[in-house]
């Protein structure tokens, strides 16, 4: 191997994340190359002094208040299927004949009761659209990435810009992963790219 | 809710909160946003819950959503300090929070930023092989991206923080 190989692999060498060939052929050149070694310390050097950051330790009461909080965001989510056999709270049957009045009304007066177009970002607090339709060759997709119709079609109906700011970009990112993969697949192979006849 | 329910997640969240508290620390480095990401990964878990296939340990599976939820809070506070300031009721990130020591060196702190400053994926391999000490393999199956691109970003990672650290005294 070259230098110039060497030095492509030195984090990974660090890291231990070389297949045994390659880590004992990394470790034969740089017993016997000045240049090469100075590098490894170099990379060394920072990647200790990069250290890895320890919780503080917290008393009790904190781990109680942290729970406390999680839990009462839990209970406020949506009640599942109540268990079969329960019987109907007393006042179920007064709610049942509300709900029937309602639809009833709503079938009488043709309200419209499509979802609203539009909703506000809890982000920016700025009414934006519901996306409702998302045309793949608009995001002109030529790689044929495969999940990225799944993943757009989850943002579909989103009511909050951050779901689709988070959304979007966890599918734009997994269109530039695979465009950079495509390529870094590439210089794996050459660092320098493709060699000057055409060949990989 | 059904009591029960409650009651068995309330287990699972004193169980693991402490743990999960721990990397998401490590991934976001204050308390805040930790404690934001932890709610944020346990109500994940409740909600998918019924996702889970049994195919690995439960904390594998929780942590894994930790891991997310931390890296998805560091993309959304990245995208917020690019487009907008912080709000000014919000604290400062860098600011140490409580039981945090007010004394984090500078070197510490010159050190975080340069991992901060990453470009986001890099960034998101470095903290997952650096501060996880996830396999690339592990890697690439939490950010769903191939083995070879993880060791690419790593490389870049790598080589960017030595350029960007090599004139301080660590």
């Amino acid at each position: 191997m070259i230098c110039k190989d060497i030095k492509n692999l030195i984090p990974l060498y660090y890291y231990e994340e070389l297949e045994d060939e390659e880590f004992a052929a990394v470790r034969e050149h740089l017993a016997s190359c000045e240049a090469c070694g100075k590098e490894l310390e170099s990379v060394e050097r920072v990647l200790k002094g990069v250290t890895v950051p320890e919780a503080p330790d917290f008393p009790e009461e904190f781990w109680s208040q942290n729970a406390a909080e999680i839990m009462r965001r839990v209970r406020k989510h949506p009640v599942s299927t109540p268990a079969a056999g329960r019987s109907m709270s007393r006042f179920a049957i007064p709610l049942w004949a509300a709900a029937a009045a309602v639809i009833l009304f709503l079938f009488i007066m043709r309200v419209d009761t499509e979802p609203e177009p539009h909703a506000v970002s809890e982000q920016s607090g700025v009414e934006m659209p519901i996306l409702n339709d998302i045309d793949l060759e608009d995001i002109e997709i030529t790689l044929g990435i495969e999940g990225i119709e799944e993943k757009i079609d989850n943002l579909k109906g989103s009511p909050s810009l951050d779901d689709f700011d988070s959304g979007f970009a966890r599918a734009l990112d997994t269109i530039e992963n695979s465009i950079d993969g495509f390529f870094m697949e590439f210089e794996l192979i050459d660092p320098w790219g493709i060699d000057e006849n055409g060949s990989v | 809710m059904s009591r029960d329910k409650a009651d068995a997640f309330e287990g699972f969240v004193l169980d693991c909160q402490q743990k999960a508290f721990s990397v998401a620390y490590r991934i976001l480095g204050n308390v805040h946003d930790a404690r934001d990401a932890v709610q944020e990964a346990f109500m994940k878990a409740f909600k998918s819950r019924g996702d889970f296939r049994g195919d690995a340990a439960v904390t594998t599976w929780f942590h894994r959503i930790v891991i997310n939820a931390s890296l998805d809070l560091m993309r959304r506070r990245s995208i917020r300090r690019t487009v907008d300031e912080m709000p000014p009721d919000r604290v400062d990130d860098s600011r140490p929070g409580p039981g945090e020591n007010a004394g984090i060196s500078e070197t510490r702190q010159i050190v975080r930023s340069a991992v901060d400053g990453l470009p986001e994926r890099q960034r998101d391999v470095f903290l997952l092989r650096h501060f996880e000490g996830l396999s690339v393999r592990e890697i690439g199956g939490t950010l769903g991206i191939a083995e070879g691109t993880v060791k690419i970003h790593l490389f870049r990672a790598v080589h960017s923080l030595k350029e960007d650290l090599s004139g301080y005294d660590l």
